[in-house]
């Protein structure tokens, strides 16, 4: 963009802004004689069917049965993987995990492999919608880019914005969008992103999230966070456990009311009663100020805190043996260095913030922190940062809407029809909005209750950038090339980041300067070039340095941006003072709505292979069930199969009974995911929503909902039906015990032998 | 007592090919309307694929191949009886062979339909044959399923061979009296035989022969479906004692399927004079003297699992007495095991309706015999992350009902066409039990042989 | 013809170690220590390999096609009193047990020797092939397993694949009709492009370790599986196999009790080419 394109009051400031590169990095930017901006050009290269290549012109590149890898990045979760995605004739066929990616180092979880069925999704929108008559009618797309104009094209205070978790360049055009309409309400809602987890750590690290080194961990204790399966970066979580786990082993404590795929790779499961995972936190805090070696490492009005917790009543209150306190004190003092973590099941109740400060507390004690919690360098371009968003700011927005402070709704990759408690009653206050607009790929609730519906491409057709959740280097962002023609053209579905810039240009003429959304990023990538590690110099004769500069990023799949050297990490601890915890007499148990690798918070739902993916634990496919102790179930007198009701104070639900070892008697848990009313042929009418029975509960200090506070009965209703296992196992189920029957098939050896025996290797 | 009159007995087997009672009629309607179910059933399975039958990981095989080793054993009672019992003599099988060759025959025709049904792919069955092709691929000639495909097309023909051979001279005496298309018939098959006393000679050698041939097949082709279990590795299956424990099975099943068609026919074609009490007798001693060698078998097999301490055969062993399949192993004990002992009671033997009832649990004991080999092995197989129980679907069950169809359908046609009971051979019955007094006597003994061929002959 | 074929070439196919001269020897191993049981490898079979979604109904009546599956114990098979639950506990405190399985690709295959029509059978670098052509689903071979990784096409499943799904079937391999017998293949599309380019690349009898991955091998993220050539003796595969003592053609291993190395239902004289290493537990904890 030369500077003669540029209007007036255009200020390089405000392009760098514009382009989400405002901060302190962003101004430091030397803007040299830019180029164009164009980069569809026509590159010649040499391809061999190894190389990674970017997808410049795709057109010539297919060569019929030649295979080639397109550098992307996974939008399956906010984790934010990079990927290579496998290209014959035109078609994407595979998705890797991408080698040099500080993500996840070549490594994919099933969700992202399966990316390529949301991507060829037989449901996916094909036509625009609008409502008419109360119904949603099909119309061609310059009626609906122009009822997207007048909707969104003009200045609007009582617009409200909703978005998914969301960074990079989305959330930065996003924000440009709603700047130029003077609307301040961009909310982030999504389920699984530890947001009480977050502020917690704010609080006391100074950063919402710092690095964690498992490696350098001899013991990590963990308190229901689930870091190999759904605790913000799974894969690359799981690529440091295997670290973890090399000679010499750490050794892994996972604390929680119900068993996760992390709590499944424990070498001690310890299932404490739900929502006293603070007491014991501060119970094993009292111990350790015993000795002064701890207790200096905290501030005295903290230890003095500590002095009341009697570790016996705590140890009943948890429902864990005495012994087992002191165990895990003494493993605590042995092992260091160590790592302690919270998780959703610490932090998903009414006193999560409070649970989680207590158990962050441990680290500080345990002199972990510089050594396994490093501190965070502050992002570059701010305006690109992850935005995690949370329950709150639903609720926010459900509370604006019944208010009627918002008469326009914008919903991007988020669901809260689904998602948001039934209590909440997000679809009536849905209802009371003027004009609601959906930007969507699948016909899901949300969307299903719009006016305007705009089918919007696939992760795997579209131009964009993404800051990671987590990643263990900081200034990583990866990009999102299209490594494909859009599977039903470019007729059917736009480009999210198209449409916004074609309404922006509308409001903003300093928009007009870039044709398409992929000439923004890549713009806006090239203006980052001073701040990048990496430089990219011409390989190729005739290669101009832009051209060599965007295939060279394209080619890696993401940029590592410069990064100030992080301050030192300085732990601000205070006491921590929780309140006793109260049984409630006609709601005995209390309900886990678990989360597990797959389906996700029920984004997922569907896609057929995450649907016959087995839920890790109690491998049932293709349903929605509720685990129960067996020694509860035998008080309930219900089996396996059984149909039983559960009931909250804010609704019920009927429910298949899975009756599984790895739960607290107290607690009852119901995976997220199914229960669909909408989203396509795999995901409609499958199972239930725990969502929808959630208490108004909230943690008292963030404002979260208290997703793991709500408490249930439970009794039978019908007899035994049948409930699907990949493994067809009726026997496997029907006692859940699974024995290996004698056989061989899983041997187990201590951890003393292996780092006898595996030293060599 | 009184012998069946000389000139009666062609006259009541002949009449048997003309005039049966009205049940005739009724079954084989029952009969062709199984058969019709079942042929909708195929053609539906055909179409979707195995799946609609119902069977599963780890149920590869169920009742397909439960009925095909439940009819293959069927047809080896026919053998015995008329092949073993020719060779040694024993003249009281003279009036029911020719009904259990042509048992026989039809439960092989009936088995052969189910390692067919059975395919995924039907349509290239004709692999599994040894035939010189473009592709030069043989067959896979350690593959049990091979022999087996060599040992029935054997065993079938060389069944026919006997059928036939042996029904030469009725059929010159249907010839004789028969009129329209009958006649033509006869008279094809029956080869020109004029009853001389050559041809005489040559058919009883040729007979005898054949009859040599076929017992050590009928052993073999059992002991081939045997080693179908036998030389796989699965628990419960891999079982040294399984052919002489098949054979000995299949003779009890087919043992139990001749009493069942003894008093059908009796009842049917009113063969009272030549069905006699004597000889139900006789084949329920039989019947009892097989069941207990198969009785000794199964408790052997029982046995030696047991004190083999072989994990996986254990379980099996275990799983079968108390798991999901219990009530079929349990029935079997029931039927095939302690209900033969009222074999033991001759005045059971004597009453044809109860033997008849009892054939039929007989029957069904070995039924559920084969199903509880092929099943609860594969429900706990070595793999337990695999177990699983499943029941056969209304596909499996409806071509079960028609395979019954199916034999019944087949067995009454050829009762209507062809002299069901040996005419040539009774008479040489009778003539033996009228002269039997007098044999002593009789210093010739090629002079009661001439005098049997020229009253056939003659007759004929 | 084919009888002259095999006269011919009788006295050649009945020497012993035919295979010996083969270059290749395809193998795994499977940490059990690192594996979480996430699931990552089976889906991405399921994109490598064109594995049918057979739907719940199918899937409750047994028939599903996972090539790759993850089973899940929850206790220590017997004879292993160090790791048992300290006290009788209701509650797998010592986690779950993962088990990846899948066609263990025997060199002594139960399922090849009685396929009648041998349309299994092995290949020279260790496969235990299954040819879909000649596939008559006698579904011997399924009963014969011993691990029970053999699916069976129940139904025409391809059929049942709504548009555009079929646009992301890999190209590299068929899809397989009703009534065929299929199983894990080691990815051979992928081995079969490995050593097509380690020809063009000049060294047709190396393929240089680390080049060719399997789709289960490639997307886990613990890098539990290790696949690779048992014959390069500079292997990472042969190199773990050799260092926890486990040789391919024994069904007895004589190895130090404290290492890891071992093979599932070894006992049965499979030679399977696949070995698992112990899951490992801290009894400290």
């Amino acid at each position: 963009m030369s500077e003669n394109k540029s209007s007036s009051n255009w200020t390089r400031r405000s392009f760098i802004k514009a382009m989400g590169l405002g901060g302190a990095a962003g101004s430091a930017l030397v803007l040299s004689g830019c180029g164009d901006t164009d980069i569809i050009n026509e590159v010649d290269i040499e391809v061999r069917k190894e190389k990674v290549e970017p997808n410049v012109d795709p057109q010539d590149y297919v060569r019929p049965g030649i295979e080639m890898y397109y550098a992307s990045t996974c939008r399956q979760c906010p984790a934010g993987c990079g990927v290579h995605a496998r290209i014959r004739e035109g078609r994407v066929l595979k998705l890797e995990g991408n080698p040099v990616s500080d993500v996840n180092h070549g490594r994919l979880c099933p969700m992202g492999q399966a990316g390529l069925q949301s991507h060829y999704n037989p449901d996916r929108l094909t036509k625009p919608m609008l409502r008419k008559g109360g119904k949603l009618v099909e119309i061609s797309w310059d009626e609906a880019e122009d009822v997207l104009r007048k909707n969104l094209g003009r200045k609007n205070a009582k617009l409200a914005w909703l978005s998914g978790a969301t960074s990079g360049h989305h959330r930065a055009l996003v924000d440009a969008y709603l700047a130029a309409a003077g609307a301040k309400n961009h909310f982030v809602f999504d389920t699984l992103p530890p947001a009480v987890g977050h502020a917690a750590n704010q609080e006391m690290f100074g950063s919402y999230m710092p690095r964690l080194d498992f490696d350098k961990a001899r013991l990590i204790v963990s308190f229901g966070a689930d870091f190999l399966g759904t605790w913000m970066s799974p894969v690359q979580f799981s690529t440091q456990y295997a670290e973890f786990r090399n000679a010499p082993r750490g050794t892994l404590v996972q604390i929680e009311p119900k068993m996760t795929l992390t709590g499944a790779n424990a070498d001690r499961w310890i299932p404490a009663r739900p929502g006293t995972e603070g007491h014991l936190a501060l119970a094993l805090a009292s111990l350790l100020v015993q000795k002064s070696e701890y207790a200096d490492r905290v501030p005295a009005d903290v230890v003095a805190s500590l002095k009341d917790v009697n570790v016996d009543e705590v140890a009943k209150l948890c429902d864990i043996p005495v012994e087992r306190i002191h165990h895990l004190h003494h493993l605590m003092t042995d092992r260091s260095p160590s790592l302690v973590l919270s998780g959703a099941s610490a932090e998903g109740v009414q006193h999560g913030f409070e649970t989680a400060r207590a158990i962050l507390m441990l680290n500080v004690l345990l002199g972990n922190v510089g050594e396994t919690i490093l501190p965070r360098s502050e992002d570059p371009f701010p305006a690109l940062a992850p935005r995690m968003g949370g329950w709150s700011e639903v609720k926010a927005m459900v509370d604006g809407l019944n208010k009627g402070s918002f008469d326009t709704v914008v919903v991007f990759g988020s669901n809260p029809l689904y998602q948001a408690p039934g209590f909440m009653q997000a679809d009536k206050a849905f209802d009371k909005a003027k004009f609601r607009i959906s930007f969507s790929m699948f016909p899901d609730e949300t969307t299903m209750a719009c006016d305007l519906v705009l089918p919007v491409h696939s992760y795997l057709e579209e131009w964009n950038t993404t800051m990671p959740a987590y990643a263990a280097t900081d200034g990583y962002l990866g990009l999102q090339q299209p490594v494909m023609n859009p599977v039903f053209g470019s007729h059917a579905t736009r480009s999210f980041g198209d449409l916004m810039l074609d309404v922006l240009k509308h409001m903003d003429p300093n928009f007009k300067q870039w044709d398409s959304y992929q000439a923004y990023v890549m713009g806006a990538l090239w203006t980052m070039r001073p701040a990048l590690v990496k430089q990219y110099k011409p390989s190729v004769p005739g290669q101009t340095e832009e051209e060599a500069f965007k295939q060279g990023i394209l080619s890696d799949g993401f940029v590592q941006m410069k990064v100030a050297k992080a301050a030192k990490i300085e732990a601000k601890v205070s006491a921590v003072t929780l309140p006793a915890e109260k049984a409630n007499a006609n709601y005995p148990f209390r309900l886990i709505p678990s989360a597990r690798l797959g389906l996700w918070d029920g984004r997922h739902a569907n896609v057929p292979w995450l649907q016959e993916l087995p839920d890790q634990l109690t491998e049932v496919v293709w349903d929605s069930w509720i685990e129960i102790h067996p020694k509860t179930a035998e008080k309930l007198g219900v089996i396996t199969g059984d149909v039983v009701q559960v009931e909250s104070s804010a609704g019920k639900a009927k429910v298949k009974v899975v009756v599984f070892p790895g739960i607290h008697p107290d607690a009852v848990a119901i995976p997220l995911g199914q229960g669909h009313t909408e989203y396509g042929r795999y995901a409609k009418g499958v199972g239930v929503n725990p969502f929808s029975i959630l208490a108004a509960l909230f943690d008292g200090k963030t404002g979260e909902l208290a997703t793991y506070a709500t408490d249930v009965k439970v009794a039978k209703i019908e007899s035994r039906g049948k409930l699907v296992t990949l493994a067809n196992g009726d026997l496997v189920l029907e006692s859940n015990t699974s024995t290996q029957a004698g056989r061989e098939l899983v041997k187990t050896t201590t951890a003393e032998n292996f780092d006898l025996t595996e030293k060599g290797a | 007592m009184k012998d069946i009159e000389w000139a009666r007995i062609n006259k009541d087997v002949l009449a048997s090919l003309e005039s049966p009672r009205a049940a005739f009629w009724i079954v084989l309607a029952v009969c062709i309307a199984l058969v019709l179910c079942g042929v909708a059933a195929e053609v539906y399975q055909y179409k979707h694929g195995l799946g609609v039958a119902l069977m599963d990981k780890p149920h590869y095989w169920q009742l397909y191949i439960s009925n095909f080793v439940f009819w293959i054993g069927m047809s080896h009672s026919g053998t015995l009886l008329s092949a073993i019992l020719l060779l040694t003599k024993a003249d009281w099988r003279k009036p029911i062979y020719r009904f259990a060759e042509a048992m026989t025959l039809f439960s092989i025709l009936t088995a052969a339909i189910f390692p067919v049904i059975h395919l995924g792919r039907v349509w290239y069955m004709y692999w599994v044959l040894p035939y010189p092709n473009q592709h030069t691929i043989w067959p896979n000639f350690r593959s049990p399923l091979l022999w087996d495909a060599a040992a029935i097309t054997t065993y079938a023909l060389s069944s026919i061979l006997f059928l036939y051979v042996g029904m030469i001279p009725d059929l010159a005496i249907c010839r004789d009296n028969a009129k329209g298309w009958r006649k033509k018939l006869y008279t094809a098959l029956s080869v020109g035989w004029m009853g001389r006393a050559t041809e005489w000679m040559a058919f009883r050698k040729t007979y005898v022969l054949i009859a040599c041939f076929l017992v050590p097949l009928a052993v073999s082709v059992h002991s081939i479906v045997a080693s179908d279990f036998a030389m796989s590795i699965m628990p419960d299956w891999h079982i040294t004692s399984f052919p002489p424990y098949f054979v000995a099975g299949a003779l009890y099943s087919g043992c139990a399927a001749i009493i069942t068609l003894f008093v059908m026919l009796r009842y049917i074609f009113k063969f009272e004079a030549y069905m006699t009490t004597e000889i139900m007798d006789k084949t329920a001693k039989l019947t009892f003297a097989i069941a207990m060698v198969w009785n000794f078998l199964n408790l052997g097999e029982y046995a030696s699992i047991w004190y083999s301490n072989d994990m996986f055969e254990k379980e099996v062993l275990i799983q079968k007495f108390i798991g999901p399949y219990a009530p079929v192993v349990w029935g079997m004990l029931l039927c095939a095991m302690v209900a033969p002992f009222a074999m033991a009671f001759e005045k059971f033997r004597h009453n044809m309706w109860a033997m008849f009832w009892l054939s039929l649990v007989l029957q069904l004991g070995m039924w559920l015999e084969r199903f509880q080999i092929v099943s609860p092995p594969l429900a706990s197989n070595h793999e337990p992350w695999t177990w699983a129980v499943v029941w056969p679907g209304t596909v499996q069950l409806t071509l079960t009902a028609a395979s019954f169809g199916w034999f019944t359908m087949l067995f009454l046609i050829f009762c209507k066409i062809f002299p069901s009971v040996s005419m040539y051979e009774v008479k040489e019955m009778v003539f033996h039990r009228r002269h039997a007094s007098s044999r002593d006597e009789m210093e010739d003994i090629g002079k009661i042989k001439d005098e049997v061929m020229r009253s056939e002959g003659g007759l004929a | 013809m084919a009888l002259k074929r095999m006269l011919e070439n009788w006295s050649r196919l009945r020497q012993q170690d035919y295979y010996a001269e083969e270059p290749y020897m395809w193998g795994m191993a499977i940490d059990l220590n690192k594996c979480i049981g996430c699931g990552a490898c089976v889906t991405a079979c399921y994109a490598e390999n064109n594995l049918p979604v057979v739907g719940k109904e199918r899937c409750g009546s047994g028939h599903s096609m996972h090539w790759m599956r993850i089973e899940r114990y929850w206790t220590e098979p017997e004879g292993t009193p160090e790791i048992e639950q300290e006290e009788a506990s209701d509650f797998p405190e010592r986690g779950a047990h993962y088990l990846p399985m899948m066609c263990q690709q025997c060199n002594h295959a139960p399922c090849e020797p009685v396929c009648p029509v041998a349309a299994t059978y092995h290949s020279p670098d260790g496969l235990n092939t299954q040819v879909y052509n000649r596939c008559v689903g006698s579904r011997y071979c399924a009963n014969n397993c011993p691990y029970k990784v053999r699916y069976f096409n129940f139904f025409e499943f391809w059929k049942d694949l709504p548009h555009p799904l079929e646009m992301q079937l890999n190209p590299d391999l068929s899809v397989r009709d009703k009534g065929v017998m299929e199983k894990c293949t080691f990815c051979v599309q992928r081995i079969r492009a490995a050593k097509d380019a380690a020809e063009d690349a000049g060294h047709p009898e190396h393929v240089e370790d680390g080049t060719l991955m399997t789709a289960c091998q490639q997307g886990c993220p613990t890098q539990a599986i290790v696949f690779g050539n048992l014959k390069d003796p500079e292997s990472k595969v042969k190199k773990s196999w050799a260092s926890h003592q486990v040789e391919l053609d024994r069904y007895e291993q004589d190895k130090s009790e404290d290492v890891r190395g071992y093979r599932v239902l070894e006992e049965l004289n499979t030679e399977s080419c696949v070995m698992y290493l112990d899951r490992v537990r801290d009894t400290e904890a």
